[in-house]
C-alpha cells in the first residue's frame, strides 16, 4: 500500500513536470533601445529660469522572475519572465527616474508587447510597448491612488537645444489639474539610447537637456 | 561486533545531550547595559535656528527666481547597540544599548531643486573623550547629495566671515563650509560651498557649476 502511494506520487510529479514545461519570456530587442547607452549616462537639464541640475543613470540590469504553481501539492515551476531596468537620479533628488521593461507573459494584453514603466519624481507612467507602438495604461502619483489618463505618441525626430534626437517617446497627461501635484512631470520627451531630453512639470516649468 | 555497536548507540545520546547542556550553561548570556544619553543640550539645538513650520526664501542669483523652503523639524529618541572590545562569543549579544536623541530639520522647496537638511544627535556622547570630540565636530549638514560637517571648533578646516552682504542685508559670523560630496563625481552638479550661521541658518549655497542660491529676506 505504501509502495503504491509512492509510485502514484512519483507519477503525478513526472506528469506535472511533463505537462507544464518551463518557458522563458524575454524582453524584445526592439524595446531595449529605450534604455540610455553608457555614453549618455550623465547629462544636465536646464529649466526656463536657467536653473540647472544633473542626471545620472546606472547600467542596465536584468533578472528573471519565476511564476510558481503547485500541482497535487507538488511544486511546479510554470515559467519565468525577464525584467530589465535602468535607474537614474537627479543630483537634486527631486526628479529621480527609473525605467523598466517586463517581458510579455500575460494573456489579456496586446500580443507581443512588453510592460513599460517609467518612475519619474512622484509620477509613475505605465503602458504596454512594442517598439514604436505604445498602449498607455495609466499614470499615478506615489502617494495617491487615483489613476490618471495619459496619451503616448512616437516622433521620428525631435529637437532640443538644436540637437536632433531620433526616435522619441512623448507622454502627456490628459488632465493636469490636480491640486495635490507638486513638481509632477505632466509631459515627458524621452529618446531612444539617450533617455530624458525634455519634461514639463505641473506648474508649466520646462526642463531641457543641454548638449553634451 | 553487534554488541559494540549497541554500546556506542547507547552512549552517544547522553554524551551529546550532556555536551549541549554544558555549552548552554557554560556560556551564560550577559544582560546588555542600558545607557540613556539624555537630551541634546539646548546650546547645540540653538545652532539650528529653524522651527517646525517656518518658511524661508532663497534666490537663484542668475535668474532672480525666488524659491520658498518649508521647514519640518522633529526631535525623537532612538537607540543603538554597542559592543565592548572584541566579541569573543560566536554570536555576541550587544554589551549595551544606548538611547539618544536625534533632531532632524528638513527644508523642502516648492521648486524642483534640492532639499536642505540638518541633523543633530547626541549619539556620540558615550564617554568623556568621545563627547568632547562630538562637541568639536558637532554634526552634519546634508544639502542634496552633499554633506558638510557642522563646525564650531578646530576639528575641521573651515572659514568664517565676520560679516557678509547678501541681497542687501548683512549677516554676521557666517561659516563657509566646503562640502564632502558623497558621490565623488565632479561631473554632477552639487553643492560646493554652504554659507551658514547660527542666527539665520542657510545664508547661501554655491553650486559646483557656479550657480548660487542666496538667502532672500525683504
Amino acid at each position: 500500500m505504501k509502495n503504491k502511494f509512492l509510485i502514484i506520487t512519483a507519477l503525478a510529479f513526472v506528469t506535472a513536470s511533463c505537462t507544464k514545461p518551463t518557458q522563458s519570456y524575454y524582453v524584445q530587442d526592439s524595446n531595449r533601445v529605450w534604455f540610455a547607452d553608457t555614453a549618455n549616462f550623465k547629462f544636465t537639464m536646464r529649466d526656463d529660469n536657467s536653473v540647472s541640475q544633473s542626471f545620472s543613470f546606472a547600467d542596465i540590469d536584468q533578472y528573471m522572475s519565476e511564476q510558481e504553481s503547485y500541482f497535487m501539492g507538488i511544486y511546479v515551476k510554470d515559467f519565468e519572465f525577464e525584467h530589465v531596468y535602468q535607474s537614474g537620479f537627479s543630483s537634486f533628488s527631486t526628479l529621480n527616474m527609473s525605467v523598466s521593461l517586463t517581458a510579455d507573459h500575460l494573456e489579456d494584453v496586446p500580443e507581443g508587447t512588453d510592460d513599460f514603466r517609467m518612475d519619474f519624481g512622484p509620477a509613475h507612467y505605465t503602458m504596454r510597448i512594442d517598439g514604436n507602438k505604445f498602449y498607455p495604461r495609466y499614470c499615478y502619483e506615489y502617494n495617491n491612488d487615483s489613476e490618471m489618463e495619459f496619451m503616448a505618441e512616437y516622433f521620428d525626430k525631435y529637437n532640443v537645444h538644436d540637437v536632433e534626437y531620433q526616435g522619441v517617446m512623448h507622454l502627456k497627461l490628459v488632465d493636469v489639474a490636480y491640486p495635490w501635484m507638486t513638481n509632477f512631470p505632466t509631459e515627458i520627451y524621452y529618446a531612444k539610447h539617450y533617455g530624458l531630453i525634455q519634461c514639463t512639470l505641473d506648474d508649466k516649468l520646462t526642463l531641457y537637456r543641454l548638449p553634451d | 561486533m553487534k554488541t559494540k555497536k549497541r554500546f556506542f548507540t547507547k552512549m552517544t545520546a547522553p554524551a551529546v545531550f550532556g555536551a549541549m547542556l554544558l555549552l548552554l550553561t557554560a556560556c551564560p548570556s550577559k544582560e546588555p547595559v542600558h545607557i540613556d544619553l539624555g537630551r541634546i543640550p539646548e546650546q547645540y539645538l540653538a545652532t539650528v535656528p529653524y522651527r517646525n513650520g517656518d518658511v524661508f526664501r532663497m534666490q537663484h542669483e542668475t535668474s532672480k527666481v525666488i524659491i520658498e523652503f518649508e521647514v519640518e523639524r522633529h526631535r525623537h529618541k532612538t537607540s543603538s547597540e554597542g559592543y565592548g572590545t572584541v566579541p569573543t562569543r560566536f554570536e555576541p549579544a550587544p554589551d549595551y544599548y544606548y538611547e539618544y536623541e536625534v533632531d532632524m530639520t528638513t527644508c523642502k522647496p516648492k521648486y524642483p531643486v534640492f532639499d536642505l537638511s540638518i541633523s543633530l544627535s547626541n549619539a556620540y556622547m558615550l564617554n568623556e573623550e568621545e563627547m568632547q570630540s562630538w562637541y568639536k565636530k558637532a554634526d552634519i549638514f546634508a544639502v542634496g547629495s552633499a554633506k558638510v560637517p557642522f563646525v564650531g571648533d578646530d576639528y575641521f578646516d573651515y572659514e568664517i566671515v565676520d560679516s557678509l552682504e547678501v541681497n542687501g542685508r548683512y549677516y554676521k559670523d557666517v561659516f563657509k563650509l566646503k562640502t564632502d560630496y558623497y558621490n565623488n563625481d565632479d561631473e554632477l552638479i552639487h553643492a560646493e560651498t554652504i554659507l551658514y550661521n547660527y542666527e539665520n541658518g542657510f545664508v547661501g549655497i554655491v553650486m559646483s557649476n557656479g550657480e548660487k542660491y542666496m538667502l532672500y529676506e525683504e
